[in-house]
């Protein structure tokens, strides 16, 4: 292949990797007859990645634990977590889609769904999520401490799950 | 346009590849790291990809492009051969494992390189609400993996063929790292400006507010608040140096700004405990830039006289 064509195909590479890169969400005033195959595109090379790690914020951190009962009505508390940090910085991960309003209720099921059935004794369910409240440095210096603030707690049967 | 030898005159800032080696150390670290990430994939398959996890697939596929893969395609097609969810998943992590080791090993390095690629653009889209950061550098890594000359040293393809160098080698090696350089330029430029224009980042909040989150926290340290002025270096000292990085990259300051960089994500591994993100970020750097290292270390001791000034040179 001509060396021309390949440093030219190069280039459009990183210009799109550019073009994607900060935090800004380009997507949105890219005309949708461009951005659907540049995104198509970028999804399968690397191309379409955000590099804004930890910016231009760094978010807070939610957490999310069930409440089982059985038949005779003894609770215990069980939650997603496990002995892999790897494992649990994506499970963490996939914690963040509950900050979109329009998933949460599905997302809350899921979980329900899915502890419900590892659990065959469990009648009920109960998911609470929790979002930590951290002070700036100003306020931690005066005191104030983090906290973990309940955002959600929903009862589910059984049979509204299983 | 051509790219000039590193030996030569034109050896200049821009390129400077003159072997194949930062290319292979790419290969192998970046193969290394996908390995440790299919382990744990494969331990936690049944939370993080199972049809039936915490996120079922009816969910997850909601936020996918049709045209993007996703093993609930697959899964339809191949039910009524008996296969099922889970042994597809099994299926297609053992052969990105296969193809991950093999491209460890350079074995068959460019098809080793597309099963790994192919394998893991499936496994991302059917997992993609579980995948953080690390999912987009490890899809660049292995996409450039298929086209770079990344087996022509430290592999079982060069023992096994003994291929020659052919005239236009360095030029490859020169253009794969120029690629490498420019690729991790847009990268911390990204970062550098996302973080700049957070309030966080020049207080120093940004910094304390990662150490405080349970999912980084390595260490207990309930009074690191209690010095602001230190926390606020930290979180500017990330924003320079990133910000700087793609501007000194292309300087005779380049050794140093790179060294800045492997030792910030050396404290990110340790003090936010994301090894294998640190890991991948700086394997990218060593293939971009570990020649530039190498010959500034050789530099170094030989001005401290650790080695014989003719070796240094």
């Amino acid at each position: 292949m001509p060396r021309t064509i390949i440093v030219a195909a190069v280039g459009i590479h990183l210009v799109i990797a550019a073009l994607f890169s900060t935090h800004v969400r380009v997507e949105k005033h890219i005309p949708g007859a461009l951005e659907r195959p540049l995104r198509i595109y970028g999804s399968y090379t690397g191309a379409h990645t955000h590099f804004n790690f930890f910016a231009p914020t760094v978010p807070s951190q939610a957490r999310v634990h069930f409440v089982l009962a059985d038949a005779e009505g003894k609770a215990r508390e069980v939650d997603l977590l496990t002995a892999s940090a790897e494992a649990n910085q994506r499970l963490q991960t996939m914690l963040t889609f509950y900050e979109m309003p329009h998933v949460r209720p599905f997302l809350v099921r899921a979980w329900a769904a899915y502890v419900v059935s590892h659990h065959p004794e469990a009648r009920t369910i109960e998911v609470r999520v929790e979002i930590l409240e951290i002070p700036t440095l100003a306020e931690a210096n005066a005191g104030k401490k983090a906290s973990w603030v309940e955002v959600e707690k929903t009862m589910f049967r059984r049979d509204e799950v299983s | 346009m051509k790219f000039p030898n590193a030996s030569g005159a034109g050896g200049s800032l821009l390129l400077e590849a003159s072997s194949f080696l930062p290319l292979a150390l790419f290969r192998i670290g970046l193969a290394a790291l996908l390995l440790a990430q299919a382990q744990v994939l494969w331990e936690y398959r049944e939370l993080l990809l199972d049809e039936f996890g915490p996120v079922p697939w009816s969910i997850s596929d909601q936020f996918l492009d049709p045209f993007l893969p996703r093993m609930s395609d697959l899964a339809a097609w191949v039910s009524p051969a008996g296969i099922s969810s889970r042994q597809l998943v099994a299926g297609f992590l053992l052969a990105h494992a296969v193809g991950a080791a093999l491209l460890l090993v350079g074995y068959c390095t460019r098809g080793a390189a597309l099963l790994a690629w192919s394998t893991y653009v499936v496994l991302r889209c059917t997992g993609h609400m579980y995948f953080y950061g690390i999912g987009g550098l490890f899809l660049i890594g292995l996409f450039y993996c298929i086209f770079m000359p990344v087996a022509r040293q430290w592999s079982v393809d060069r023992l096994v063929e003994a291929r020659r160098q052919r005239p236009d080698d360095h030029l490859d090696a020169s253009l794969s790292v120029l690629v490498l350089r420019i690729h991790l330029s847009i990268v911390y430029l990204a970062a550098g400006l996302s973080k700049a224009t957070g309030e966080q980042w020049w207080s120093g909040d940004a910094v304390w507010r990662a150490l405080s989150l349970p999912r980084f926290q390595q260490f207990d340290m309930p009074q690191v608040f209690a010095y602001p002025m230190l926390l606020q270096v930290a979180a500017l000292g990330a924003v320079i140096v990133q910000l700087a990085y793609p501007v000194l990259v292309w300087t005779r300051l380049r050794a140093l700004i790179v060294l800045l960089t492997e030792l910030m994500h050396v404290g990110i591994a340790i003090f936010l405990g994301l090894w294998m993100f640190s890991g991948v970020m700086i394997v990218f750097n060593v293939a971009a830039f570990g020649e530039t290292l190498w010959r500034a270390g050789r530099r170094w001791s030989g001005s401290l006289g650790l080695v014989p000034s003719w070796k240094a040179r």
